[in-house]
């Protein structure tokens, strides 16, 4: 009688075991893959635009200077304009982020902090993407997205450090990411983004314009409800070396207004 | 070139389509023509690249970091008067002896200039003139700040002449709890040299400055602060020696993270006399001070803070008297502001602080807001209690010494 793997119980979970593992493996190497089309080992340098609109406020424009050193997990947003907040920066050092108030000279740091000037943007979209570290995938399917024919990831995160608890991706052919849907804890939408644009820049891919649709902000426009909404546009991206001053907190006091 | 302007500029028009339709799976329904696919799509993008390469020839491709740093001569100013009326209760019977009304008025005005001449160089300078409500006239011009920046090679950060400066985790400084991490809180009185480096993943802060009235360099303080981050945890050491302070050699640590959206702080101070075999040496003395904060997204603003100090100089009032803390001093404070629930940016809030150690306090309920343009009111009840030599009465900023009183103020300001 032919012996089947399933009547040897220890060798049936030891090839489950290590399919499991292999599995888990290979979709860590999925989300390592996205992450690294758009992670940079060198330092990165461009020009945001950010629009935001809010229905019962009307449309603010921001317009930024982003500088990112992935390999040490650091960020520094510069105002540019509009002219009132000219020179008010923002450096993020891992979890922290460093704030400057010119007028009693004194730096403030804290990790709580999560959105960016009060827009729909979070601290963590101006990060290297670190999906395979924050999360794993539970489930895949194919999905028509447009013209894009993409690979939907349902995702969850492994720990709390992250914004979203749970995440859905959709992935074109080039391992780029083209939509996220961020959820809470209890599966509730909390907001959408789309990356229609990219741009290839020294064998790189730059997102070049991104929006974000709030979920849950809004307001009552002609009595629908219109959701708050963020549109950043990506300028002048470049991967020159920058100078290390630049990524500490006296570069804010050093172009602080 | 005419295919790819074709093709580029509905892709720019879909977010507007989006605010119509509300439906962000719209911006996909084009390609994007800047990822390549196809060898005939690598001919057009080599032939759209070069043009791309005209095109960048033209304009900036990058940030103009020099630009960043450097500008025109910029002259700022700020002007702001208030008029108060504050009526209230000296004690506790809430008789009429004990009825008191007081206003009080003040103009400050503050000019500054801003001088960027080449990246590398800075001049800021800022003046301030205020109204002497004593003299019933104007105070004679101080200046504020008088200093210039210099970044030596893109590396250090210097910063030399008369400057202000805050170090420390403590949130309620010069509202009755002290920040025992600001070792200096004196580098306004006199001109400073502070000098930044970049160490580990932030960096070094050294001063330098004269502590008094002496002009040795052997009596000046010197302090040195480092902060770095590591995870989820920010921390910073600090140190001062002043040889002319009764307790010369000031050390200090912190450490910061944050838990469930609030900022938790602990700082730790020590002062020492190194020199024990001088007369009159004193014991160290050690201050604490440990905070939360949390600045919510709904408009709740929280801050409680717990200050510790114990040594040779700290004293308490109690039993009716003035003696040294043998336990120590504690105070606690706690705060609690809205700040986007109500229109016109109308601010309700509460601040209450404890001493422990005597059983004094103060208690203040508020609101602020704008009522016009450049216009703002604020309507407060401060109540002090405790006995007459605590520290909140002592202390009481009211210079009528009221314990219980409506504030009523009016202040119309504006900068330019």
């Amino acid at each position: 009688m032919k012996r089947r793997i399933t009547d040897n119980p220890v060798l049936f979970l030891l090839l489950f075991i290590s399919t499991v593992g292999v599995l888990g493996a290979q979709d860590s190497d999925i989300l390592a893959n996205i992450d690294a089309q758009v992670s940079y080992e060198s330092d990165f340098s461009a020009e945001y635009t950010i629009t935001q609109y809010k229905p019962d406020q009307g449309n603010s424009i921001t317009r930024a200077a982003m500088f990112r050193r992935d390999i040490d997990d650091k960020y520094l947003i510069l105002i540019l304009e509009p002219e009132v907040d000219k020179g008010k920066g923002y450096l993020k050092i891992g979890n922290n982020l460093w704030l400057y108030d010119p007028v009693s000279r004194r730096f403030n740091v804290t990790s709580a902090r999560d959105r960016f000037e009060n827009s729909n943007l979070s601290n963590s979209d101006f990060t290297r993407s670190t999906l395979a570290l924050d999360y794993e995938i539970i489930g895949e399917t194919r999905e028509q997205l447009g013209v894009y024919n993409t690979r939907v990831y349902d995702l969850v995160a492994k720990h709390d450090g992250v914004t979203y608890p749970k995440m859905k991706i959709w992935v074109d052919d080039n391992a780029l990411v083209r939509k996220f849907e961020d959820y809470s804890l209890s599966g509730q939408l909390l907001r959408t983004t789309a990356i229609p644009r990219y741009q290839s820049v020294e064998d790189r891919y730059v997102p070049v314009q991104i929006v974000i649709v709030d979920a849950l902000r809004g307001g009552n426009v002609g009595g629908a409800f219109q959701n708050e909404r963020t549109i950043l546009a990506v300028d002048k991206p470049s991967f020159t070396e920058l100078p290390d001053l630049l990524f500490t907190q006296a570069y804010l006091e050093r172009v602080s207004r | 070139m005419f295919r790819c302007i074709v093709l580029f500029t509905p892709l720019l028009l879909l977010p507007l389509f989006l605010f119509a339709q509300d439906n962000v799976d719209d911006l996909f329904s084009l390609p994007d023509e800047t990822i390549t696919g196809s060898e005939e799509d690598d001919s057009n993008n080599t032939q759209s690249a070069d043009d791309s390469e005209e095109e960048a020839g033209e304009g900036e491709e990058q940030i103009n970091l020099a630009a960043l740093t450097q500008s025109e001569p910029i002259v700022k100013g700020s002007v702001s008067l208030s008029g108060a009326l504050v009526a209230g209760f000296k004690e506790w019977d809430f008789s009429t002896d004990g009825e008191s009304l007081s206003a009080y008025y003040t103009m400050d005005s503050a000019f500054s200039v801003d001088v960027r001449p080449t990246s590398d160089f800075r001049f800021f300078s800022s003046v301030k003139v205020s109204f002497d409500q004593e003299s019933l006239g104007i105070s004679s011009p101080t200046v504020n700040e008088l200093f210039v920046d210099y970044t030596l090679a893109d590396t250090i950060f210097f910063r030399i002449g008369k400057q202000t400066l805050t170090w420390g985790q403590g949130n309620l400084q010069g509202q009755m709890i002290a920040n025992p991490g600001n070792l200096v809180s004196d580098i306004s009185d006199s001109v400073a040299l502070k000098a930044f480096l970049p160490l580990a993943n932030n960096g070094l802060t050294l001063v330098a400055y004269p502590g008094g009235t002496s002009t040795s360099p052997l009596d000046f303080a010197y302090a040195a602060l480092f902060e770095a981050s590591l995870g989820p945890l920010t921390f910073g050491i600090s140190g001062k020696f002043q040889r002319t302070l009764d307790q010369a050699l000031i050390a200090d640590l912190y450490l910061k993270t944050a838990i469930a959206g609030f900022d938790l702080a602990v700082e730790a101070r020590m002062d020492f006399d190194p020199f024990p075999e001088r007369d009159g040496y004193l014991e160290p003395t050690i201050q604490a001070v440990s905070n939360i904060f949390l600045d919510s997204s709904i408009g709740i603003r929280l801050l409680g803070e717990y200050s510790f100090a114990y040594g040779p100089n700290v004293r308490v009032y109690t039993s009716g008297e003035e003696k040294v803390a043998e336990a120590g001093e504690h105070i606690i404070g706690l705060g609690f502001l809205l700040t986007s629930l109500f229109a016109n940016d109308w601010r309700p809030g509460i601040r209450w602080f404890h001493h422990l150690s005597d059983g004094s306090g103060q208690v203040i309920t508020g609101i602020t807001g704008t009522i016009a343009p450049n216009l703002k009111a604020d309507i407060a009840v401060p109540l002090i209690y405790g006995a007459s030599g605590g520290y909140y009465p002592r202390e009481n900023p009211d210079p009528g010494k009221r314990k219980l009183s409506l504030l009523l103020r009016f202040t119309l300001s504006t900068s330019f």
